[in-house]
């Protein structure tokens, strides 16, 4: 009889099973050639990261300003080395007259935490912005780039952080931020390796009318960060930022209007075939429309959209039909595909992939309109 | 003449299939038992399970193991499917959270097992298309290489380094983090 290992099939139902550690697949591909060519074909690791779509922990931050500290809650066994005190924010001064800023999320990704530092009873920002690693205990204090004003002219303004060689320890990271201002969208990135931020990057936006806003949620694609973005007359738009070539675009999503005239949340996801770009349009019966970019076309410019399915959460977690003020989506980790929601049964996360979902908290920490930020150390190459 | 009724219920849930050995070991097992293995269900279906169903890749050591794990998790799956109708309260997730926990530790006890016995409940996992089985006994040879070198890797499986010198040198560069 053969041994598992010898057979690939089983070899890589082994391996998808390895922890979802930063050195696991490096080290497994280091094994020999074949275990190389198992681990990184783009097949696996599409499995890969769907078998651990579960993210290590969340933050919870509610609505009432004026507050510091986050929480932290773990959903996943953090294992013997991961303790829950490393979930504080750092100690670190959020600015001049400390008391009356207050550091807010502007994301997660790859193991690292997004803060920027804001007026904690007003709306206007700080200069000041914390890239923060919980697992290795390191954080990185940013200023906001000079010529970016938030206080004058920005109605908006969104970031991410990405590890730049998909690595969650010591190396390096960027920081992308998005913002629009006089009738333009703007993007510059800062790199851990330079310490410096780069050149600001513009595109023309077309505001027929009222409040342009970039929605906080992001994908990251590829090489190419996403972000849905309201306001331009009826039609939905996206923000397209590609951290390579430093390209940004405005990309009109072309659905019908009346698709999300009466949503309630509108997300950028992965889950189009083999992980294209696929947009979640919420009703107020908790039922998910998902429709996905079709990737034969020449562009983005000339993509179509098609309604590929719709999910029925109230009957996935078995929730009494009616309240339909009992229930919110609080938000969906677009790179995973995982969709977080508050229920009168608790709040749960829900794997848009494979449709498995999990309670994560028996009560609802989320009816005063708190948020939620999923943290994910996963690394998988191919992620970004 | 087929009816919908209790009688003809407890008749199905009693049915009773025969599993026979590499080895020639006869065992008789429920069918809500044999069909968690989705082999077997095919040929339950099919109609080919008169006179037994032979499964000439699995030794009656391993199927006795495996035939443990499935009367188990039939029980498991039994008692899901009738609290599933009902909103669940207090009461029924009592139930449920001890039932899982029992299940848990039943499970781990299971794994204990020497490696060629696991490997070979891998491959009847795997024949059987057991997808729970699979998962547990994959997992377990998973864990047993967290932490480990490249090198330790090898050495516990018996592997053949067959990459070069340079292409090691090019893996080691491109994740250098990952072996500090």
């Amino acid at each position: 009889m053969p041994s598992p290992i010898d057979v690939d099939d089983l070899l890589a139902e082994i391996l998808l099973r390895l922890a979802p550690l930063p050195s696991s697949l490096p080290r497994a591909s280091l094994v020999c050639a074949r275990w190389r060519r198992i681990v990184t074909d783009p097949d696996f690791l599409r499995r890969f990261r769907a078998h651990h779509w579960k993210p290590l922990g969340v933050f919870l931050t509610s609505s009432q300003s004026g507050r510091r500290d986050f929480s932290f809650s773990f959903v996943s066994d953090p294992g013997d080395s991961i303790r829950h005190e490393r979930f504080s924010v750092p100690p670190v001064r959020a600015g001049a007259g400390d008391d009356d800023y207050t550091w807010v999320f502007l994301g997660c990704r790859h193991g690292r935490v997004l803060l920027i530092n804001r007026i904690r009873d007003g709306y206007g920002y700080g200069r000041r912005m914390l890239v923060w690693n919980p697992v290795a205990a390191e954080h990185h204090l940013l200023h906001v780039p000079h010529f970016l004003d938030l206080g004058r002219h920005c109605s908006s303004v969104q970031g991410a952080v990405i590890c730049a060689s998909s690595h969650n320890h010591k190396g390096p990271f960027k920081v992308a931020l998005v913002w629009n201002a006089d009738n333009r969208a703007h993007a510059c990135v800062y790199s851990s390796e330079t310490g410096d931020w780069g050149d600001v990057v513009s595109t023309r936006v077309r505001r027929e009318s009222g409040f342009i806003v970039i929605g906080f949620w992001n994908v990251l694609l590829g090489n190419s960060l996403y972000w849905l973005l309201f306001g331009i007359g009826r039609q939905l738009h996206m923000v397209e930022f590609d951290l390579g070539s430093q390209n940004l675009a405005v990309i009109q999503v072309p659905l019908p209007p009346d698709v999300y005239a009466n949503h309630r949340g509108l997300y950028l996801t992965t889950l189009a075939n083999g992980g294209g770009l696929s947009l979640i349009v919420m009703s107020a019966n908790l039922e998910a429309q998902l429709w996905e970019r079709t990737p034969d076309c020449d562009g983005a410019a000339t993509a179509r959209w098609m309604l590929r399915r719709t999910i029925e959460l109230d009957k996935l977690l078995s929730l009494r039909p009616g309240f339909p003020e009992c229930r919110r989506i609080l938000g969906v980790e677009g790179d995973h595909n995982v969709m977080f929601v508050s229920t009168y049964r608790g709040a749960f996360m829900v794997h848009l992939e494979s449709m498995q979902f999990e309670k994560i908290f028996e009560t609802n920490p989320f009816s005063d309109g708190g948020t939620i930020h999923p943290f994910t150390t996963l690394y998988a190459p191919g992620t970004c | 003449m087929a009816s919908a009724g209790s009688g003809d219920e407890k008749a199905a849930a009693a049915a009773m299939i025969t599993l026979i050995s590499s080895d020639n070991e006869k065992f008789e097992v429920t069918e809500a038992t044999a069909t968690l293995s989705q082999t077997i269900r095919h040929m339950i279906e099919d109609g080919c399970t008169d006179g037994g169903v032979p499964l000439p890749n699995v030794t009656s050591k391993i199927l006795a193991r495996v035939i443990e794990y499935c009367k188990k998790h039939a029980t498991a799956a039994a008692g899901e499917e009738g609290s599933s109708s009902s909103f669940s309260d207090a009461a029924f997730l009592e139930v449920d959270r001890a039932f899982l926990e029992e299940l848990e530790e039943f499970d781990d006890a299971f794994l204990e097992v020497d490696r060629a016995t696991l490997f070979d409940l891998i491959l009847a996992a795997n024949y059987l298309d057991i997808k729970g089985l699979l998962n547990l006994t994959c997992q377990k040879v998973a864990d047993s290489v967290k932490g480990k070198t490249p090198e330790q890797i090898r050495e516990m499986y018996n592997i053949v380094n067959d990459l070069t010198p340079e292409e090691e040198a090019e893996i080691r560069r491109e994740t250098q983090w990952a072996f500090e």
